[in-house]
C-alpha cells in the first residue's frame, strides 16, 4: 500500500515539480547560449544596449529565480500537501483507505525526500550546464579523486561509508525538515478553529523548546569539557570521523522520532477535520 | 455477527458531548435512516466509524472489530461533502479506487457515469458540486463493501439525481451488506428504509423497525420526526 499511496503522491506532486525542474535546465542551456551567441555576434543598433546582451540579462535573471524557486517549492509543496490531502476535505478520503497514518506519513515524507534531493541535484545540473567545459568535468573528477584518497590516506576512514554514512544523513535530515513542519500542523489542526494560525504558533514553540533542550545539554556537558577534549584526541582520526556521522544520524533520528511520534498521535488520535 | 454495534458510545469534544452512551446494533441486510436535526450527532457517529474520530469512552465495532485498516477495507463511506482529489480526472479517480479497494466493481461505476453522462476523461475540480458529489457517491457504491455509510447523500443534488441515487442504494442492495444512511430529507429517503435511528443532542431517543415505528405511532417517519424536532 506504501508504494500505491507513492504512485499518487508523486504523480500529485509531479505536476508542479517536474516542470519547474526542466525549466531551470532549460534556462541554464539558453543562458549558456546566449552566453557564447553575444561573445561571437555584435549587433549594429540604433538601440544603446545590445539586444543579444539585454536577452541574456533577461535570462540569467529568469535563471537564477527559477534556481531559487526549485528548493523553495519543493518545501512549499511538502507543506501544502499534507495539509490539502490529510487535514482538509481529501482527508477524508484519505484516512478511509485501508492504510496506517504510518504509511500516509511515509509516503509524503519519501515523496518529499525525493523532490528536495531532485531540486539539489537539479540545481547542480544547473550550473554544470552553464559552465562545462573539458576541463571543468575533469577537475570535479579529480577533486572527489584526491577527496576520497585524502580521506583514506590522513584519516584512515573509508571512502564508501563515508559516502553511505552522508546518503543516510542526508535522508534522515530530509525526514526531520518535513517532520518540523508535519507536527505543529497535525497539532494545530486538532483544534476546532484558527487551525492555520494555531500551527504557525506550534511551529515557534518546537523550534524554541529544541532550542532549550541543546542549551540544557551543552550546559550540563561543560563541567566534563575537559575530560571529553581527552577522550576525543585519544581516539584515531578514522573513528572520529565515523563518529561524528553516526552521531549526527543519531540526533537526526532521536528528534525527527520524537516528532514522528507526536505526529502520528494527533493524526491517529485527534483527527479534526472541518 | 453484527455488521455495527455501539456500547455506550460517548464523543466529547471539550465540554461538549456530541454522543452520549449511545448504544445499538446493526444486522446484516438492512438499510437504516440515522436521523436528526443538525447537530445531533449523526456525522459524529459515522466518523466514529469510519475510524476518523476515536471514541471518548465506550466502543464502536465493525464486524466485531474496532476501527483500523482492516475494517476501512470493510466500509464503504461517503463524507458529508465532496473530498476526493481535485487534481485527478474521473477515470483517474477510478484508479485510485480500484488501487485501493479490492471490491471496487469498476464497470459498475462505469455504468453509473454513463448512465449520468459524466465523461471519465473530466477533471474533478472542473465538475460542479452537484456532479462532484455524484462521482463520490457513484464510487462508493461501486464498492462491493460490508458497510456503508452514507453521510448526507442527497443532500446537494437535484430531485431527479436524487431519485437515481436511492435507485442505486436499492439496486446494490445485498443481503450481506448494511448501509446507514445519514439525512435530515427523510420524506426522500422513507421509502428505502428498514430500520430508523432517532437521534437528538447526542442521545439515542428511538430505534427499531421502520414499519414499527410506523405502526406504533400511527404516523409516516417524516411526519414522526417532524412532531418530534419541532422547533
Amino acid at each position: 500500500m506504501l508504494r500505491k499511496l507513492m504512485k499518487y503522491e508523486l504523480m500529485a506532486t509531479a505536476r508542479v515539480m517536474l516542470p519547474l525542474y526542466l525549466a531551470v535546465a532549460a534556462l541554464a542551456a539558453a543562458v549558456r547560449l546566449l552566453a557564447v551567441w553575444s561573445d561571437s555576434v555584435h549587433f549594429e543598433s540604433v538601440l544603446t544596449v545590445d539586444p543579444v546582451n539585454l536577452l541574456l540579462v533577461l535570462v540569467t535573471v529568469a535563471f537564477f529565480v527559477a534556481m531559487i524557486a526549485v528548493p523553495i517549492a519543493a518545501v512549499v509543496l511538502m507543506v501544502l500537501r499534507f495539509k490539502t490531502n490529510l487535514l482538509s476535505d481529501e482527508g477524508y478520503v484519505m484516512f478511509t483507505l485501508p492504510v496506517s497514518p504510518h504509511k500516509l506519513v511515509w509516503s509524503k515524507l519519501l515523496t518529499s525526500a525525493v523532490w528536495f534531493i531532485g531540486a539539489a541535484l537539479v540545481d547542480t545540473l544547473a550550473v554544470l550546464i552553464l559552465a562545462a567545459d573539458q576541463d571543468l568535468f575533469q577537475g570535479i573528477m579529480d577533486f572527489f579523486r584526491s577527496l576520497f584518497a585524502d580521506l583514506t590516506a590522513y584519516y584512515a576512514a573509508n571512502g564508501a561509508l563515508v559516502i553511505a554514512e552522508i546518503v543516510i544523513l542526508v535522508l534522515t535530515a530530509c525526514f526531520c525538515e518535513c517532520l518540523e513542519f508535519y507536527c505543529p500542523m497535525a497539532i494545530g489542526h486538532s483544534f476546532a478553529r484558527h487551525k492555520v494560525l494555531l500551527s504557525v504558533v506550534f511551529f515557534f514553540v518546537i523550534q524554541a523548546v529544541t532550542q532549550a533542550v541543546w542549551v540544557c545539554l551543552v550546559t550540563a556537558g561543560v563541567p566534563f569539557a575537559e575530560d571529553l577534549g581527552t577522550f576525543l584526541s585519544s581516539l584515531s582520526p578514522a573513528v572520529t570521523v565515523h563518529g561524528t556521522m553516526w552521531l549526527s544520524i543519531l540526533f537526526c533520528l532521536i528528534y525527527g522520532g520524537v516528532l514522528y511520534a507526536i505526529t502520528i498521535r494527533m493524526l491517529h488520535r485527534h483527527l479534526n477535520l472541518e | 455477527m453484527n455488521r455495527l454495534e455501539c456500547r455506550g458510545l460517548t464523543k466529547q469534544f471539550g465540554a461538549l458531548t456530541a454522543l452520549d452512551d449511545v448504544s445499538f446494533a446493526i444486522q446484516p441486510g438492512r438499510i437504516v435512516g440515522l436521523l436528526g436535526p443538525n447537530g445531533s450527532g449523526k456525522t459524529t457517529l459515522i466518523k466514529l466509524a469510519t475510524g476518523l474520530l476515536v471514541p471518548t469512552e465506550g466502543e464502536i465495532l465493525i464486524n466485531d472489530q474496532a476501527p483500523g485498516p482492516e475494517t476501512k477495507g470493510m466500509v464503504a463511506y461517503l463524507p458529508e461533502r465532496p473530498s476526493l482529489p481535485q487534481w485527478m480526472t474521473v477515470k483517474g479517480l477510478q484508479d485510485f479506487y480500484e488501487d485501493f479497494f479490492p471490491d471496487f466493481r469498476r464497470e459498475v461505476s462505469g455504468e453509473m457515469l454513463d448512465r449520468l453522462e459524466i465523461s471519465p476523461k473530466r477533471k474533478y475540480k472542473q465538475l460542479s458540486k452537484g456532479t462532484r458529489e455524484k462521482v463520490q457517491l457513484i464510487l462508493t457504491m461501486s464498492r462491493k463493501a460490508q458497510l456503508y455509510l452514507l453521510d448526507e447523500p442527497i443532500g446537494g443534488v437535484d430531485p431527479a439525481a436524487r431519485d437515481y441515487i436511492l435507485d442505486t442504494i436499492i439496486r446494490g442492495y445485498d443481503p450481506e451488506s448494511s448501509v446507514i444512511l445519514s439525512t435530515h430529507l427523510i420524506a426522500d429517503i422513507e421509502r428505502v428504509l428498514d430500520d430508523v435511528i432517532f437521534l437528538d443532542r447526542g442521545r439515542l431517543t428511538l430505534t427499531g423497525s421502520a414499519d414499527q415505528v410506523r405502526e406504533q405511532k400511527g404516523m409516516s417517519i417524516d411526519a414522526l420526526f417532524r412532531e418530534v424536532y419541532r422547533c
